[in-house]
Formats: structure tokens, sequence, C-alpha cells
């Protein structure tokens, strides 16, 4: 079968590809994941958009305080983006992920449409509460992230959307944020356990939390039962309280995710609660 | 199908009809004959197959070769060769920075990138511009060396 490849110079040019091709097409962001899947012939598309030369989807900005990555921003881009830096979480989860090479080409839009259940950027922006903006030829709509992923390497995506942008709300006062990824090296792994937290304090009290965890469900899941226990306590006590509890919304394959889990949890809420009792105020 | 695609490969236009579905690497080594790029896990992991583009180190075997159309690019043959030996790659030599060789050119380009932009990195810094670079005959320190020497030489 022949397949076509497209390099369309705008927003609209690409969407009207996607309109008429449906589900024939695929979409080439950094390509990082899909061009293995489309040599190794998993993939069989009629047409190849490939969406780096659009301008209007390259840029990283701030709008009323949220900040929005276009659909084909880079992971390099973020790293380097002065407006991503008070995003701590964000820039450790992105600049852990696979290799610079790869971070060159590599897109955080790319790695939500592809939906593997450990990618480290779709972690932290749950924990963000991140927005992705879908745009098609009828105009677009705007989902949290939390409804986005329907299982392992699938979405609710439909074959005529592509993702337009990433919002992450403002964060508010006093709102610190970290990630921490299990790993068997220290560079170009996947991981084997991820959180990401956002934790709000006032002094030393945890005002609000949210905690997403990576790569032990089907895809990732915010811990919603230790976000509750934690919410109104001492942090010191809160974290003591969730050591032995392990989330219900948890459901690993296999046992030794059962072992590290809390343990990394602890870890990531520590870290971002450090940055709080460095006396951050977060200038938001 | 074809496409007609042009880049640049080393400071030279190149003008090529692919497929759409041809790999970089492929076009560089097989089409245009230039084998100093390798090909080894496939899958981006290893380094083996990296080369510039636009001067940043990218993984020519997970790029589709229709995606750098207009771009510019540069393999280790653009670096330097025996009677124009660069400054990297002399101070490869010079350190026995190189085993089998496999992973070299992968590595020196990776470096390149890295002086380009920092003419004194630190250990830290090289290792992290090196992480996706793997070299199987762990040769790592005469590596780490061999970049250090270099940025001395360049400076």
């Amino acid at each position: 079968m022949k397949t076509e490849f497209f390099k369309p110079a705008t927003l609209s040019e690409a969407l009207a590809l996607l309109d008429k091709y449906q589900e024939k097409a695929v979409i080439v962001n950094g390509g990082t994941d899909i061009v293995i899947k489309i040599t190794q012939r998993e993939v069989n598309p009629e047409a190849i958009i490939y969406i780096q030369g659009i301008a209007e989807l390259k840029e990283i900005k701030e709008v009323n305080g949220d900040l929005v990555l276009g659909g084909a921003v880079t992971y390099t881009e973020v790293e380097n983006s002065s407006l991503c830096k008070k995003y701590d979480g964000l820039i450790q989860a992105v600049s852990e992920i696979g290799s610079p090479p790869i971070r060159n080409m590599a897109t955080p839009a790319g790695n939500i449409a592809n939906a593997a259940p450990a990618a480290d950027c779709n972690v932290m922006l749950l924990a963000l509460k991140a927005e992705v903006v879908l745009a098609s030829s009828g105009g677009e709509r705007s989902a949290n992230i939390q409804d986005i992923f329907a299982g392992p390497f699938k979405t609710v995506i439909k074959p005529n959307e592509l993702i337009k942008e990433i919002r992450i709300p403002q964060l508010t006062a006093n709102t610190h944020t970290s990630f921490i990824k299990m790993t068997r090296r220290k560079a170009q792994d996947i991981a084997r356990v991820s959180v990401g937290v956002s934790l709000t304090t006032e002094g030393s009290v945890c005002r609000d939390i949210k905690i997403a965890l990576g790569a032990i469900n089907k895809f990732p899941v915010r811990a919603y039962t230790l976000e509750e226990a934690m919410i109104g306590k001492e942090v010191e006590r809160g974290v003591a309280e969730i050591k032995e509890i392990f989330p219900p919304e948890a459901t690993p394959r296999k046992s030794y995710k059962r072992l590290v889990t809390n343990v990394i949890i602890e870890r990531a809420i520590r870290k971002a609660y450090r940055k709080a009792a460095a006396g951050g105020e977060h200038v938001g | 199908m074809a496409k007609n695609i042009s880049f640049y490969l080393n400071g030279e236009k190149i003008e090529i009809q692919v497929d759409e579905k041809d790999l970089l690497v492929d076009v560089i080594r097989n089409r245009i004959g230039l084998k100093g790029t390798k090909k080894g896990c496939t899958n981006g992991d290893c380094g083996v197959c990296t080369v510039l583009l636009d001067g940043e180190p990218i993984r020519s075997c997970i790029t589709l070769a229709c995606m750098i159309d207009g771009k510019e690019i540069m393999t280790i043959e653009g670096l330097g060769n025996a009677e124009n030996v660069h400054p990297i790659q002399q101070a490869f030599v010079e350190e026995g920075a190189i085993q089998c060789g496999f992973c070299t050119p992968g590595m020196i380009l990776t470096t390149k990138a890295l002086l380009d932009k920092k003419a004194k990195p630190t250990t830290g810094e090289i290792k992290r511009a090196l992480s996706g670079n793997f070299c199987r005959c762990a040769g790592y320190s005469k590596i780490l060396k061999a970049v250090k020497t270099a940025s001395r030489n360049l400076a």
C-alpha cells in the first residue's frame, strides 16, 4: 500500500489532512515512538502527517498565568524554557526522559498520544492537573489529562483530532512540585515506578496535594486516598500516616512494585516539601 | 511511491528520491554510501546512529528521511578524515578512547555538539551529554578523558 508523506505548514492544513485520511493517517511529531511502529509495520498508514513544521504548535507561552506548551514543542525546548523553570517537577520529569538526543526530538504531546503506561511526563502532567486541547477541523475541545488515557497505548483522542496544546494551570501560592522515578539505571531507562507530586503548604501544614503514580497501572493514576489522608495535616504527620497505606488506586501486577511504591511517594513528597521548607514562597 | 527531498549533508546539497518510510540512517548508509553512521539497536537507544541535525544530536534510526527535508545534517565524515583529523577525533586517538570503534562516530558527534555549546564542560555535563551513547567495550573512562582532552585542545 502506498504511503504519502505530508509536512503541513499550518494547523488548519494538518487538520484538513486528518479529516481526509482519518484512521488511515498517523501523526508524526518527534517520531521517537511512531517511526519504529511505522518501520516495523505495526501501523500501515496511507498518510504520514509530520507536524514539526507548524510554527503555531512550537510555542511555549503563558496565558492568564497558565503555562501553555504547544503540541509540537520538544522536551529539550521545555528543559530550556525560562517559563517552565518554576515547575520543578515538570523539569525533573522531562530531563530524565530517554537521552538528550531523544529529548531533542520527542514531545510531551507525542507521549500523551502514545499513552505508554510509564511515560514520565504524563505522570507529572497528571499531578499538575494539565488540560489537553484537542483540535479538529470541526473546532476544539479540552480534556483533563486524566480523561485522555483509555488503556496502555490507548487514548480517547479521535482519528481527526490533534493535540494542539497542553495547558498547565498556574501554581497557587506556596505550591511546590516534584518528580521521582525508580529505574534500574540512572540514564535512559523506563520507570518501574514513578511519582509526581504537587504540594501546597501553609507553614508545615499540607493544604492541598496531588499525587500521581506512573508505570503501575495501565495508565497514570492519582492516589486520591493518600491525598485525602494528607490534606489538613502537618506534612510530617501525614507522611508518617500514609507510609503504611498502599494506595488502593494502584493495581500493580508485579509484587516488587507493592514494596517500593510507598517509598517513592514519600521521597517525592519530601522533595517537594524541602523546597517549601527552604523558604520558597512560590512566585506564581 | 517516492518523494523528492533535498537537504545539506556535511555542507553539500543532496537531492534524492526516497521512499516515505525510509529511515535517515538507511538513506545515509545505503543510498549515499557514507558508512560512518552505524545502525545498531534501531530503537533509538544505543546511539551509534547519531547524526547532527542543525548542530544537535539526533537518532537517524528513528528518523524518517522525509523529516529532515530542507535541514542540515552532519555525519562523522563531515567532521574530519584521515588527512584532516578533527581535534576531537585526534583526542579520541591520543587517549585510546577507541576499542572496537562501533560507538565512536556517535560518541564524537555527540561530543562535538556538547563542546560547541559548552567549551569547558564538567565531568557531570559530559556524562549527561553522552548518556545515550553506549560503548559495549565499556571504555567509558577513556572516552571521558578524550572529551576533556578535546575540550583543552580546542580551547
